[in-house]
């Protein structure tokens, strides 16, 4: 990504959710693993990528074996609390319709045939059925570049279709010469390309879509 | 992170994040899920980071990459710590609190509305 693409790419966020009380260890016997630990890991010179499962693994031996159901207990209660957070979230894009452009399309679609492709220049309808089984929606980094045509994004809402969207303007090298050998028929005058596609088109522009 | 983010996913549950290790004014051993969440735009879900992380200097690096923080209170009212991990508390307070899942949801969705 270049330009202004760069911009529009956001910063992440963190939602800490502290372990759940009959998991979490007391902190003063956590204290001293964790001082005894760090105190090896400098002793015996163990240093980066080395470093974080040396000192788990101290301070497993150190806790006796407790900080396992603990770890187990605070990522089953993250999972949990993260798979709620992508439900409130697909409730509020769903009731902000500003919000459900292609951009922030995030929830897994059940795959329908026939699956467009879209891409800036053109759209490909793939009309075999076998090649949209298994696909998922994958979405691109957003491209402020290219508005999104309404009548695309309210498609994309109603669920009835997969959509990949080809992350820049730059015309997709692969998706364009594996539509070439499929035979695309162009129809110039909406722009949109129709094609019979078999699913190696299909890997091959998801490939193309995600190496960008 | 950037793979789950290519695929279309905006919420990711892990256990702890990464941090910037005890003695980092020295090593600059700071790992690089905070620099990568510091440029994706998504939201992670983790138990703070592992307290034999320097925490006060992991929030620090997180606020200079641009990385919003929030705690759940799960329950608490008053003072909340951002968690350490294996225990609830770290001795650091977290100055932003949310209370529930759709609040953070609201956090996540103002944020990317305001990215378009």
């Amino acid at each position: 990504m270049e330009g202004f693409g760069k911009v529009v790419n956001g910063n992440g966020m963190l939602f800490a959710n502290p372990i759940p009380e009959e998991f979490s260890l007391p902190k003063e016997m956590i204290d001293r693993a964790i001082d005894q630990a760090v105190k090896e890991a400098a002793e015996q010179g163990i240093y980066g990528h080395a470093n974080t499962p040396f000192i788990l693994a101290k301070i497993k031996e150190l806790t006796e074996g407790n900080s396992l159901p603990a770890n187990r207990g605070l990522i089953e209660s993250n999972v949990a609390m993260a798979a709620n957070v992508a439900i409130e979230y697909s409730k509020l894009l769903q009731s902000t319709p500003y919000l459900s452009n292609n951009h922030h399309k995030a929830l897994y679609q059940e795959p329908l045939s026939p699956v467009t492709i879209k891409t800036p220049a053109s759209v490909i309808k793939i009309e075999d059925e076998s090649a949209s089984r298994g696909l998922r929606k994958v979405m691109g980094e957003p491209d402020s570049t290219v508005p999104v045509p309404k009548e695309q994004s309210g498609k994309a809402t109603s669920g009835d279709a997969v959509s990949i969207v080809e992350e820049s303007t730059m015309p997709n090298e692969k998706s364009t010469e594996a539509a070439k050998e499929h035979h695309v028929r162009t129809s110039t005058t909406e722009s949109r390309s129709s094609a019979s596609v078999n699913s190696q088109l299909v890997s091959a522009s998801i490939h193309a879509c995600l190496s960008n | 992170m950037v793979l789950a983010r290519k695929a279309g996913i905006r919420v990711f549950g892990t256990g702890g994040l990464g941090g910037v290790h005890r003695g980092a004014q020295d090593s600059m051993d700071i790992s690089a899920d905070l620099t990568e969440l510091g440029r994706t735009d998504i939201a992670v879900i983790s138990s703070g980071c592992k307290s034999f992380l320097d925490i006060p200097r992991t929030l620090e690096y997180l606020e200079t990459q641009g990385v919003t923080v929030c705690t759940f209170a799960d329950g608490r009212i008053g003072d909340i710590d951002f968690p350490s991990f294996y225990t609830r508390d770290s001795g650091i307070k977290c100055s932003q609190i949310i209370q529930n899942a759709r609040q953070a949801a609201a956090i996540l969705g103002k944020l990317l509305n305001s990215l378009v």
